[in-house]
């Protein structure tokens, strides 16, 4: 009997945040939240830079989470969505905010990447009217785990 | 004055539910400075004049 190698039970990893600047937003658009701080990334998977979006390299079924905050005058809903391969694919729970100034939304799901080519990106969907800002913390973060093959 | 202003303005009957993934009006930033676009119009009015349906070239 021969154990099985450590390197088939594991797979990419990782964790960002919005932490440098607020980002603005369009109340009353879906807008891709730019997570441009990396907290950890092990395969080099997510893109904290340029298109904000995790490719990972390893097929499998992948554990997803996200949160949001966002800040506006007026706002009215808040949500948050994964979009898969630049198409929406889910989304959160509906945050009903009655013109408050703040809210959160949260995401999170199982999915599979061919580990390839698929990829996934946060998008954010203020209601109202005007503008609000994303805010930064970790708690705007985007994260994933490769849970199995 | 917002994408979701102007549109407002030409159409003041619409509301929250009528914006996002499952309203009949789609706005979208992919956050690339191409800025926001509609990305469905599904009203039965048309696009208010000046504005276009679709991703504009960056």
């Amino acid at each position: 009997m021969a154990w099985q190698a450590a390197s088939s039970s594991s797979g990419p990893a990782f964790f960002a945040s919005r932490e440098t600047s607020l980002q603005t937003v369009t109340l009353g658009a879906t807008t891709k939240v730019q997570f441009n701080s990396e907290v950890f990334d092990t395969d080099n998977c997510y893109d904290s830079s340029t298109n904000y979006r995790f490719t990972p390299n390893k097929a499998g079924y992948y554990q997803i989470n996200a949160t949001c905050v966002v800040s506006a005058g007026n706002l009215t809903v808040f949500r948050v969505y994964i979009y898969k391969n630049g198409s929406y694919y889910l989304g959160g729970n509906d945050i009903n905010k009655n013109n408050d100034a703040y809210a959160g939304g949260l995401v999170s799901a199982v999915m599979y990447f061919n580990g390839s080519s698929d990829y996934i990106e946060i998008y954010a969907a203020p209601g109202g009217l005007g503008a609000g800002d994303i805010m930064t913390s970790k708690s705007t973060h985007f994260s994933g785990i490769w849970i199995r093959s | 004055m917002t994408l979701t202003e102007l549109i407002i303005k030409t159409y003041p009957e619409l509301t929250d539910k009528d914006f996002g993934v499952f309203g009949i009006i789609s706005l979208r930033n992919d956050g690339d400075g191409v800025g926001d676009y509609i990305e469905k119009w599904e009203y039965s009015k048309p696009i208010p004049e000046g504005l276009t349906l679709g991703k504009p070239s960056a």
